[in-house]
């Protein structure tokens, strides 16, 4: 289950999206998560969720992947529309079942909530699947540049971002690891209540936290070995530079908020 | 400064080395009052037995601890202050046993990159010594690879290919090949000797596989914290019962011809070979 992780990981590429600024991607999804809560309308979403089709296109990463990004909220999008189904109440009832009833309203907040959830996985993971996590913590760090002036380290912050990044597959097969150690042991994870379960787990955390402990002590070592010092004299082999494309990519946001803002004003708000 | 000839490279003087350092220091000594010296160019092999302070050995090199009694000086630096320890280690670069906890990017070329910017270097620059490295490792076409889909080999490769990005003169291995299977040792090894050979790096190769060691040019025993052997590996591997009675054996080849009489400076298969065949052609 844990090996296949699709969100949030890097697919090498030559795309349009991979040769952007990475900051220009971040300020774009920002700004493109922001439009998605302001549809009022089927007819802005539609528009959106147009524009997220012709994204997918414009990152060169197919289809099929993109979708197996969206398995892991797919619980979440079911609960959603499930909860939004029955208990928006308004317009006509279209199905009624023991005091359950279905509206034309609760099936359109239902639809409307799920596109929407839908779109912002699918944009978000675009910036994932283009840009590779050094960049994307680089392009963080150029960001919250401002913030050196109020003393914050954004270096080290980027660099705790980068690390984390960096180790999630790592642990994740430590993890995977230490369950099979301890159920070879004997140890039982699928059986019992939710108390016995929640007990069972602590064997695996223990060894994991000691691990992680131990691994950042080597990492420490290694880092330093290497002249990092956490000192902001620090040069980069990728540099940033803001091109065309990148305004391109502003262009794109500009327009799609402005037909956003027509659709809002033209068609009746859904929710 | 000091008074160095200008071919060695690091030099330990009466170097003692404690974790902790109370009073008592001297009782939880580590390292005993060690004197070495590494000559540029060399590829020295350093054995022991677990625990008998390699690693000590291997992090004091490059300044990532510091000596409690004597002093460790690098072409001429004497480590102790931050500021000389930041020097010695653009001097002396260090590959770990633990691929893992020593790849710092998600992608190689990221992480190969990133010793050369912490020195602060032009990005150009950075950019041809990434695939300098990478290709001497014989890494290059991995160079957009996320580290964790590699071998083991393979990483540690990557990991090499860092510190060969830094330029250092010297590079230390702390048992780079301990967690790798034989094609990945093989890989690693052979990255180790290009260096060597073809770049002229110092290298210092902590291992507990006598056969690696045997293809040094100069073979350092450490027992309990002290040197106790310091030659060549013929003379070192020809002193077999006193390797065996610190727990250390001598390569498979070297103990196989001594058994058939051929003596005991036989260190590589090939070695053997040349040996056994005149004998064997006279024999039949
Ligand atoms: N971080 C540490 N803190 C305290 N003692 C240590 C530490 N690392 C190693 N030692 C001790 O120092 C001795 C030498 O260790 P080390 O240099 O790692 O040996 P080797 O690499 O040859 O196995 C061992 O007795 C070990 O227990
Ligand atoms: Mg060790």
């Amino acid at each position: 289950m844990i090996n296949n992780i699709t969100f949030g990981q890097y697919i090498p590429g030559n795309s349009f999206f991979h040769k952007c600024d990475p900051r220009s991607k971040l300020i774009g999804v920002f700004w493109y998560v922001v439009l998605i809560f302001l549809c009022k309308s089927f007819f802005s979403l539609a528009l959106v969720s147009a524009f997220t089709l012709i994204s997918v296109i414009f990152s060169g990463v197919n289809l099929k992947t993109v979708l197996k990004s969206l398995k892991p909220v797919l619980i979440i999008l079911i609960f959603t529309a499930i909860v939004n189904l029955f208990y928006t109440s308004g317009g006509e009832i279209i199905f009624a079942i023991r005091g359950f009833k279905i509206t034309e309203k609760g099936v359109n907040t239902a639809v409307f909530t799920v596109l929407r959830i839908i779109n912002l996985v699918v944009v978000s993971s675009l910036l994932t699947y283009t840009t590779t996590p050094t960049m994307l913590t680089d392009g963080i760090e150029r960001l919250l540049h401002p913030l050196t002036y109020l003393h914050i380290n954004v270096g080290s912050l980027a660099m705790m971002m980068t690390l984390a990044l960096r180790f999630i597959p790592t642990l994740i097969e430590e993890i995977q690891r230490i369950i099979n150690a301890q159920k070879s042991r004997g140890a039982d994870f699928e059986n019992g209540g939710i108390v016995s379960r929640a007990k069972a787990l602590v064997p695996i955390f223990v060894p994991l936290i000691i691990s992680s402990f131990r691994r950042a002590y080597e990492l420490a070592f290694a880092m330093t070995a290497r002249c990092y010092t956490g000192g902001n004299e620090r040069t980069r082999m990728k540099q940033m530079k803001i091109k065309v494309r990148d305004i391109f990519v502003f262009v794109y946001c500009v327009v799609l908020t402005s037909g956003i803002i027509v659709l809002n004003r033209l068609f009746e708000a859904v929710l | 400064m000091s008074d160095l000839s200008n071919d060695t490279i690091i030099e330990f003087e009466n170097v003692s080395f404690s974790y902790n350092s109370d009073n008592n220091a001297k009782d939880n000594e580590v390292l005993h009052n060690i004197n070495l010296s590494f000559k540029k160019g060399e590829l020295v092999a350093v054995v022991g037995r677990n625990g008998s302070g390699k690693s000590t050995l291997a992090k004091l090199c490059n300044a990532l601890y510091e000596p409690n009694n004597g002093r460790v000086i690098v072409n001429g630096i004497v480590s102790g202050t931050e500021k000389n320890d930041e020097e010695i280690r653009k001097h002396v670069g260090m590959v770990f046993q633990n691929p893992d906890n020593q790849i710092v990017a998600t992608i190689v070329e990221d992480d190969v990159a990133f010793g050369p910017e912490n020195l602060g270097i032009d990005p150009l620059e950075i950019r041809q010594r990434v695939d300098d490295a990478l290709k001497k490792v014989g890494m290059y076409e991995y160079r957009l690879e996320q580290p964790f889909k590699l071998s083991g080999g393979q990483k540690q490769r990557v990991a090499i290919a860092g510190a060969i990005a830094m330029r250092t003169e010297c590079i230390v291995f702390d048992e780079p090949t301990a967690m790798l299977d034989p094609l990945g040792r093989k890989e690693v090894l052979s990255a180790v000797r290009t260096l060597v050979d073809e770049y002229g790096i110092t290298v210092i190769l902590i291992t507990h596989f006598m056969e690696e060691a045997a293809q040094a040019d100069r073979v350092i025993v450490l027992n309990e914290g002290c040197v106790i052997l310091d030659n060549t590996p013929e003379k070192v591997f020809s002193k077999s019962d006193l390797l065996n009675s610190i727990g250390l054996d001598i390569p498979q080849i070297t103990k196989f011809c001594a058994l058939l009489g051929l003596g005991n400076s036989v260190l590589t298969v090939d070695q053997a070979y040349d040996l056994l065949i005149p004998v064997l052609e006279k024999n039949s």
